[in-house]
């Protein structure tokens, strides 16, 4: 009865945060005191921290959509603090994740060569395009992203099927062991042609609007490419921190980092992450999965209504 | 993770190398942001004229504020906001130097296809961070 009403309050508070941000005009609050947004950035991240562990997901595919458009910062300053965001969580994670088996670098080195140049790519692109159609297409890209995540399933590893050429000559293949249940998965990688092209378009996507690419790298990994789910999700995780390195040098060497954006936000993101472990308990992944959607096609809309309205 | 010869495996040294990393990183990233804040150090932008600047497109950011680009942050370390740079840098740097680390017991174990990639990832990354294709 008392987890209900707990998991009913959260609900009711996710219901309401999107309702606000709808109802929020477009950089309300301009005479703030310029103290006032790195607090509120950093209660903001420390929010999305929360439901991104929750959901399973980085930070970044949050952040920018719901800081571009509640924020006074311009977009380019709000990707690349959500570039280095992701990051910063790949690149803290990594340790643990490689020497708990969760992560596999025999994965991560080949697919994170096509998305970093893609990424590259992606970053340059963004920081040349101008505000109005960046916007426009963040909208559009984050309502997809809502799509994917609503529609995207569980498959299990296919250790029956033989191997692609690839995948036998970069030795991806192994026995996964589930570190919770202590069941043992034989697991060999396939399509791993298909797997790079996806991680180029994700690269690149991820590189443009600094969005992390855990929302498309674990499909990518468990689906097509047949790893279990753990080892797709910490081997996403991986090489995020491979492919964002490419691109955060990009924002720095444009001048594109504000430390006053940027470090609030990461330090809020890992903050809420924290306390976002325990939120697990309450909330079932499946339900921080719906609210993730939900914030995500709120966000994406109002990105894409502004971008259509500036 | 301990290879044949009972050494830490190729992968532990990669984690070992990142874990270190990571953590002078945040360090340097956090220490240096208190400075920014609490004007230890003079700053290019101090915090209160922010809200008259982040607005604006990074190319007139930079035009109204001279705040450096490229590599230019390295002459101004002595300035708060510039100092943060310092953080991003080892940050965008530590997945590089692990990659360099990983190559050597790769070629070694005559892992050839698998290290060659990992040249071509490493040349990828310090491309990017030369500033080459700006």
């Amino acid at each position: 009865m008392r987890l209900t009403a707990q998991r009913g309050c959260l609900l009711a508070l996710a219901a309401l945060a999107p309702a606000l941000a709808w109802a929020a005009p477009a950089h309300a609050g301009a005479a703030l005191p310029w103290w006032a947004w790195p607090v509120l950035l950093f209660v903001v991240s420390f929010l999305i921290g929360i439901i991104a562990v929750a959901a399973g997901i980085g930070g970044g595919v949050l952040f920018v959509p719901i800081v571009g458009s509640l924020f006074p910062f311009h977009l380019d300053f709000v990707r690349g603090a959500g570039l280095m965001l992701a990051l910063c969580g790949a690149l803290s994670s990594g340790p643990r994740l490689l020497r708990a088996g969760l992560a596999d670098l025999r994965m991560v080195i080949p697919l994170s060569l096509a998305g970093s140049v893609a990424a590259m790519a992606g970053a340059h692109m963004g920081l040349l395009l101008p505000t109005r159609v960046l916007q426009i297409s963040l909208g559009i890209i984050v309502l997809i992203i809502a799509v994917i995540m609503l529609r995207s399933k569980e498959r299990e590893a296919n250790a029956g099927r033989a191997p692609d050429a690839w995948a036998a000559a970069l030795g991806m293949h192994g026995l996964f062991r589930d570190p919770k249940t202590g069941r043992e998965i034989a697991w060999q990688a396939r399509n791993v042609g298909w797997g790079m092209l996806a991680f180029t378009v994700i690269g690149f996507i991820g590189g443009m609007f600094g969005l992390g690419a855990g929302w498309a790298n674990v499909p990518a990994l468990n689906v097509l490419m047949g790893l279990p789910l753990k080892l797709a999700l910490g081997t996403s995780g991986l090489s995020i921190s491979v492919i964002n390195t490419s691109a955060a040098w990009v924002y720095l060497n444009q001048g594109a980092l504000l430390p006053m954006i940027q470090v609030p936000a990461i330090l809020g993101v890992i903050a809420g992450a924290r306390i976002g472990v325990h939120v697990l308990k309450i909330l079932t992944p499946a339900m921080a999965r719906w609210l993730v959607v939900v914030v995500l096609a709120v966000a994406g809309l109002r990105a894409l209504l502004q971008g259509l309205a500036s | 993770m301990m290879d044949a010869s009972g050494k830490p495996d190729w992968r532990a040294t990669y984690a070992r190398w990142l874990e270190v990393g990571v953590r002078v990183g945040l360090f340097v990233l956090v220490a240096s942001f208190a400075v920014y804040l609490l004007g230890i150090l003079p700053a290019s932008v101090p915090p209160e004229s922010l809200p008259a600047v982040w607005n604006l497109p990074v190319s007139q950011y930079l035009e109204r504020t001279g705040a450096p680009s490229g590599w230019g942050w390295i002459s101004r370390l002595g300035q708060g906001d510039v100092l943060n740079m310092l953080g991003v840098a080892i940050l965008s740097s530590v997945t590089i130097a692990c990659y360099l680390r990983a190559i050597v017991p790769l070629l070694r174990k005559r892992e050839r296809l698998l290290a060659g990639i990992a040249i071509a990832q490493a040349i990828v990354m310090l491309v990017a961070a030369t500033g080459w294709l700006r």
